[in-house]
């Protein structure tokens, strides 16, 4: 099943890594000087494929995705897919020209805040970032695209969640999600030791239970953490369980969701930066389908073992129960060389 | 820009720190919290900590569903030197909201 469910399995597709800002957090170190994209013709194949391969949500990220100028024709191509989609922005570029641009064909628009202003523009390296954002957010409530708002959640600033929320409820936002920081790309040089621990994610989850039972219906609140007690039951849903059926007959969403399309084409599982040794291949090189194949026959029983490997990990110790598992994983994916199948 | 600004403790600390000044929580009251919070049926709907100037005493409730509630409270009872229970009914039938009860708690800070 994975970590994404049996219903929504992901494609999340990073078209480039060209952004108007140079956040001191980017997991994929984008920036304003990066130039490299993915053609949309190769980006169109590879979603018609994936739905085929049973993916039925497309996430489009970045870098900027608005800066990425196919955009509208990647959504729409998604949702003729029967996929549903989503883009997420620092939305600094939400004008009304390109929001007409993703109504109709975005399901949900993820946009990125990180706390109260002054911490925000810091985390973003840009003294205009939170104002030019909300500046266009009533352009995003006219547009009738739901919307949402990202927190990265750090060792520093969980009080700053409770001001977050307000704001999200304020501005009529449907989805308040907490993605905790990971130490990758540039979080590496600008923040490294800022990421929350089992102490501060036990907080922030006692203070997403009570800012959910302050919002109510109208706005809900996700925690991108796994509670390890509940994984100890549910193997499945992080690739560790037993398989029970023949996998030759399953399909590749079966046996990896999230599946990412890196800038440069390469197709790795789980998240962006996972482990070349794990990767499918490079969509300049071949199909999605022709990838999957080949990853089928000679990496995913490795794929499989790694997910094994993280699972007794993280499941093993008692201790607070929240753990980041893509967090987990990725890092396993780097230190560890090709884990032998025996 | 400076970089290398902003709150340099932990967040979580800096909340407690607004409310009782330099206190935490013990690591296993901090664990039992979350274990109630996470039975079925029961749901956090207020935290707070209170006591200045020489906080001592964290305080809140869960709702709970009648249905759970027994095991719920046998649980804050087998815990209870830590916990006080503050059991009432609570719900508002008349707007069709489902009858469930209210488990106050208290728990100990940190000296």
């Amino acid at each position: 099943m994975g970590p994404t469910g049996d219903s929504y399995r992901v494609l999340q597709i990073h078209p480039s890594r060209r952004c108007n800002l140079r956040c001191l957090h980017c997991y994929s170190s984008s920036g304003p000087e990066e130039r490299g994209e993915i053609s949309v013709a190769l980006l169109r194949d590879a979603l018609t494929e994936a739905s085929e391969e049973g993916y039925t949500v497309a996430g489009v990220s970045g870098g900027e995705p608005l800066l990425y100028k196919p955009l509208h024709e990647l959504l729409q191509h998604a949702h003729e897919c029967n996929m549903l989609t989503t883009v997420t922005s620092n939305g600094m570029l939400l004008d009304e020209r390109r929001l007409e641009t993703l109504q109709g064909i975005t399901d949900l628009l993820a946009i990125s805040l990180d706390g109260v202003p002054a911490s925000h523009n810091r985390n973003r390296a840009s003294e205009r970032a939170f104002d030019t954002m909300a500046s266009r957010l009533e352009g995003v409530r006219r547009s009738g695209i739901p919307f949402g708002f990202i927190f990265t959640l750090t060792l520093h600033n969980l009080h700053e969640l409770d001001w977050v929320a307000n704001f999200a409820l304020k501005q009529g936002a449907q989805l308040l999600q907490i993605h905790p920081l990971e130490e990758v790309g540039r979080a590496k040089q600008f923040l490294s030791r800022a990421r929350p621990d089992e102490i501060e994610s036990a907080y922030a989850y006692l203070e997403l239970l009570r800012i959910q039972a302050l919002a109510g219906d109208t706005l809900r609140v996700q925690l991108d953490l796994i509670d390890r007690n509940l994984l100890r039951s549910s193997p499945s849903r992080v690739f560790a369980d037993k398989p029970s059926v023949d996998e030759t007959s399953l399909s590749l969403s079966d046996l990896v969701s999230p599946l990412v399309i890196e800038a440069d084409g390469t197709l790795v599982p789980i998240q962006y930066g996972f482990a070349r040794e794990y990767a499918l291949g490079n969509l300049q090189e071949a199909s999605l389908c022709e990838l999957a194949t080949r990853w089928r026959r000679e990496r995913h029983q490795v794929f499989r073992k790694l997910c094994l490997s993280v699972f007794e990990e993280i499941t093993g110790p008692d201790g607070l129960p929240f753990v980041n598992w893509y967090e987990a994983i990725a890092n396993k994916s780097s230190e560890s060389a090709t884990i032998p199948l025996t | 820009m400076d970089q290398g600004e902003g709150y340099p403790g932990r967040g979580s600390e800096r909340i407690l720190q607004d409310r009782i000044g330099q206190r935490a929580l013990p690591k296993e009251d901090l664990q039992q919290l979350v274990a109630f919070s996470q039975q079925d049926g029961v749901e956090l709907v207020d935290i707070w900590i209170y006591g200045q100037p020489d906080p001592d005493v964290v305080s809140g409730s869960f709702q709970v569903n009648p249905e759970v509630a027994a095991s719920v409270v046998q649980d804050l009872i087998r815990q209870r030197v830590r916990y006080h229970l503050d059991i009432f009914p609570y719900g508002v039938p008349a707007l069709g909201v489902r009858d469930i009860v209210q488990i106050g708690f208290t728990s100990r800070g940190l000296k």
